[in-house]
């Protein structure tokens, strides 16, 4: 099983989007995905998939799994092409709660809630939120393993840096107590490339610096599809299927095809060493 | 703070693979159950047992039923059953009563007779 994170310290660089559609381009391949919304906002992965009630839904949460008073898998969504553990709004108040009931294994909530769920699923899609939080360490714990959606703009290129210091601290601390313990980088994904100068400029160098992160083969465009998709709360390929695209946009769908073939051609035991080599 | 900060705490011991809710569940908590030292001179261990699992009463006739030294048998048989789910044997020696214990890095049984 593949299990990959979502992430950027940076907000609006495409996280949600680039895990919805991948999600969709995995399971339209024929491989069992679940997708997991680990981001209390309302404007997230839940809401993008169809699923905006959850978030304030009563009854068993993802946060009372990460808290091991429910089982995961009663909070799964089943739906194709993908699963979906929707977010909740409590998600926002459990860094509070391990910490008033003691709770030590902190960081390992979402690892462990995930356990029993491994057998069934190809693929395990985490969407976080952007702030580094309790959230975002779950993630990257129970994943080992980061995609860095980035827009090609300067800004883009200095919170680069912010993530690979995160999993840098983070896998050299943890492994002093789990010597097996791994956190990759899959790669960059440049993400919402409008082919300017700029977008050259910074790509051309963060390939120069490619010792550091790899930038991955693939470019999602910007096309302001994408936000009447989010509208629609439909996946870039649903969306295609009932709205249509104009055929340049149709890069969009090859994007993320291209983006899931390299997921899914990930190997956990073949996984070259990220950025701590 | 920085990163390393941050995470520094997690270096610092190996974490539990367990879910918060199992970790309380296994935790000694002195008011939860009933509390039962073994000690058979070599080796002193401590556990807690379920009160829905067997009283008191039922897990002293249980190791007295398993001694031979007495009685109720219906219920010493089934507090018996109960420690066998839980991979607990009795045996008893010359210097009172000791309980076995296969597998039992955290087992919740146990008995002392005192």
């Amino acid at each position: 099983m593949t299990k990959l994170v979502i992430w950027s310290e940076s907000g609006g660089v495409g996280k949600t989007t680039t895990a919805i559609n991948l999600g969709a381009a995995l399971g339209r391949r024929g491989e069992e995905t679940l997708l997991v919304d680990l981001d209390p906002q309302p404007a997230s992965l839940s809401a993008h998939a169809g699923y905006p009630d959850a978030k304030t839904a009563d009854g068993a949460t993802i946060t009372d799994a990460l808290l091991g008073d429910a089982a995961l898998s009663e909070i799964v969504v089943e739906d194709e092409p993908f699963d979906l553990v929707p977010g909740h709004e409590s998600l926002a108040s459990l860094e509070s709660t391990v910490r008033a009931e003691g709770i030590s294994t902190a960081e390992f909530l979402l690892r462990s809630a995930l356990d029993p769920l491994a057998d069934g699923y190809d693929h395990v899609v985490v969407d976080p939120p952007a702030t580094l939080n309790l959230l975002v360490d779950n993630a990257l714990i129970a994943t080992g393993n980061v995609l860095i959606p980035m827009e090609m703009t300067r800004k883009g290129q200095q919170s680069i840096s912010g993530v690979l210091e995160t999993v840098d601290a983070l896998e050299s601390q943890l492994r002093r107590a789990q010597p097996e313990f791994t956190l990759d980088v899959l790669g960059v994904l440049p993400n919402k490339v409008d082919g300017s100068s700029l977008n050259r400029e910074v790509r051309d160098a963060l390939e120069a610096d490619a010792a550091d992160v790899e930038v991955l083969p693939v470019t999602v465009p910007d096309y302001n599809v994408m936000e009447r998709a989010w509208d629609a709360q439909l996946d870039v390929f649903r969306y295609a299927e009932e709205y249509g695209l104009r055929p340049y946009q149709e890069a969009l769908l090859d994007a993320y095809r291209e983006l899931a073939a390299t997921v899914s051609a990930q190997d956990p035991a073949e996984r070259r060493p990220g950025v701590t080599e | 703070m920085s990163k390393e900060d941050r995470y520094a705490h997690l270096g610092d011991g190996e974490a539990p693979a367990e879910r918060p809710a199992d970790a309380e569940a296994d935790a000694a908590d002195p008011g939860s159950g009933i509390r039962v030292t073994i000690d058979d001179g070599d080796e002193k261990v401590t556990l807690t047992v379920d009160p829905d699992a067997a009283s008191v009463a039922e897990l002293r006739e249980a190791v007295l039923a398993a001694s031979g030294d007495a009685p109720p048998a219906p219920l010493a048989a089934g507090v018996r059953s109960v420690l066998a789910a839980q991979r607990v044997a009795f045996e008893v020696g010359l210097t009172g009563a000791v309980v076995a214990m296969e597998q039992a890095s955290s087992a919740p049984f146990g008995y002392r007779l005192e």
